[in-house]
C-alpha cells in the first residue's frame, strides 16, 4: 500500500508542512485531505517540502497546483522545497508550475 | 497420496512462499494451513513462488483466491511468481486471479542473462506500488543508473496510472507491464484492453508529458480493444529531449 506522512507545524500563521514516503494514484486524496487540514484557519505563508517524498508523479503535481490555486485566492505564494535533480524538481518544472509558486532547493 | 511441501521465509516483513509439488482437494486443507500460519505475522508483502508447482486443482486456486481476498483486507497485494513458459499460467490467468493478485511472470533461474519481467495486475490504485517494487527490484538487477530507474518509475506509473483511472469504467480490468532489455535500451511495455482516448490537456496531459519528457521514445498504440504504451529508455544515459 502506497504510504505518505504529512508533518505539519505552524508559527503564527505561517505553515510548514513536510512529506515523506509516497505520493499515488492510491493516497493522493488522503494526503490532500491532510494537506488541507494543516492549511486552514488563518494563515499568512504556506510552505510544502519534498525533499523526502521517494515518490511522486503528475497525481501529486495536481495536488500541488490545486493548493497552490487556493491560496492564491487568498493572496498566499506557495513556497516549495524541492532539491536540484531529484524527481519532484524536475516534474515541477516540466509541469509548469514553478511560474505559480516560489521554488526553493532547500529548506532553512 | 498428494505430495506438497511448503517453505516459507521472511526478509524485511515480507514473506515469501515456496510451494513445491501437486496441490488438489487431497492435501488442499493442510497446504492452507502451513501457508496460513507463514502469514500469520502481520507482514508487510507476501509472494507465492509457483514454479516448482506441477499440479494444481479448483480447490488449490480457490486456496489461492481466499489467500489474495484476506491479504487485502489488511491492503497488501499477494504476488504469485510464474516462470513464463509454466503450464501454471494460463490455468492462472484463466481463473480470474488477476483480477486479486499481482502476477509475476519470470525466467526460470537457469538462464545466465537477466530475464523479460512480466506483471498482470489488477487495474486498481493499490497496483501501483506493486508495480514500483517488482520494477525496482529488476531495474536494479540490470544494473539501471538510479536517474534512469527514478525515470522510469514515474513515466510507468504515469501510463499505468492512466490505465487504472480511464480504461476500465467500473467493471475492473487488468493491466500488464513488461519490462526488457534491448540494449542500450530497456523497453517497458504497458497494456490494457479497456479504453482510454490520449488526452489533449488537464492532468492525464500532464502525465503524457512527464513521460515524453523523461523517456527517449513513447509510443501510445490504441488498438482493439485497448491500449499498448511502450517507452523506450537508454539503460545508463539521461534520455535526450
Amino acid at each position: 500500500m502506497t504510504m505518505a506522512t504529512v508533518e505539519a507545524s505552524a508559527d503564527k500563521g505561517s505553515v510548514r508542512i513536510s512529506l515523506s514516503g509516497e505520493i499515488d494514484l492510491a493516497n493522493a486524496e488522503t494526503v490532500e485531505e491532510q494537506i488541507s487540514a494543516a492549511v486552514s484557519g488563518e494563515r499568512t505563508a504556506v510552505s510544502v517540502d519534498l525533499s523526502n517524498l521517494t515518490y511522486m508523479d503528475s497525481v501529486g503535481i495536481r495536488l500541488l497546483f490545486d493548493l497552490a490555486t487556493d491560496l492564491q485566492k487568498s493572496h498566499i505564494v506557495l513556497e516549495l522545497v524541492a532539491p536540484f535533480e531529484t524527481p519532484a524538481r524536475r516534474l515541477i518544472e516540466f509541469s509548469g508550475i514553478d511560474s505559480l509558486v516560489t521554488l526553493r532547493p532547500l529548506n532553512n | 497420496m498428494t505430495v506438497a511441501t511448503v517453505d516459507a521465509s521472511a526478509e524485511n516483513g515480507s514473506v515469501r512462499i515456496s510451494l513445491r509439488g501437486e496441490i488438489d482437494r487431497a492435501n488442499v486443507v493442510a497446504v492452507e494451513e502451513e501457508i496460513r500460519a507463514a502469514v500469520s505475522g502481520q507482514p508487510t508483502g507476501v509472494s507465492v513462488d509457483l514454479a516448482n508447482v506441477t499440479y494444481i486443482d479448483s480447490a488449490g486456486k480457490r486456496l489461492l483466491f481466499d489467500l489474495a481476498s484476506t491479504l487485502q483486507e489488511s491492503h497488501i497485494m499477494l504476488e504469485l511468481i510464474i516462470p513464463f513458459d509454466s503450464p501454471m499460467r494460463r490455468l492462472i490467468e484463466l481463473s480470474g486471479l488477476p483480477t486479486l493478485a499481482a502476477l509475476l511472470l519470470v525466467r526460470r533461474e537457469d538462464s545466465s542473462e537477466v530475464a523479460p519481467l512480466e506483471l498482470v495486475l489488477p487495474a486498481q490504485p493499490w497496483s501501483l506500488k506493486t508495480i514500483r517494487d517488482a520494477m525496482r527490484r529488476w531495474l536494479l538487477a540490470v544494473s539501471a543508473k538510479p536517474r534512469v530507474v527514478a525515470d522510469l518509475m514515474i513515466a510507468v506509473g504515469e501510463a499505468c496510472t492512466n490505465v487504472v483511472d480511464h480504461a476500465y469504467a467500473d467493471q475492473g480490468g487488468i493491466v500488464t507491464v513488461h519490462l526488457e532489455l534491448r540494449l542500450p535500451d530497456v523497453v517497458v511495455t504497458i497494456a490494457d484492453t479497456g479504453q482510454w482516448g490520449l488526452p489533449a490537456s488537464g492532468n492525464r496531459g500532464r502525465g503524457t508529458l512527464f513521460m515524453r519528457n523523461l523517456c527517449d521514445d513513447v509510443r501510445i498504440d490504441h488498438d482493439f480493444p485497448g491500449t499498448t504504451v511502450v517507452i523506450r529508455h537508454h539503460l545508463t544515459e539521461e534520455a535526450t529531449r
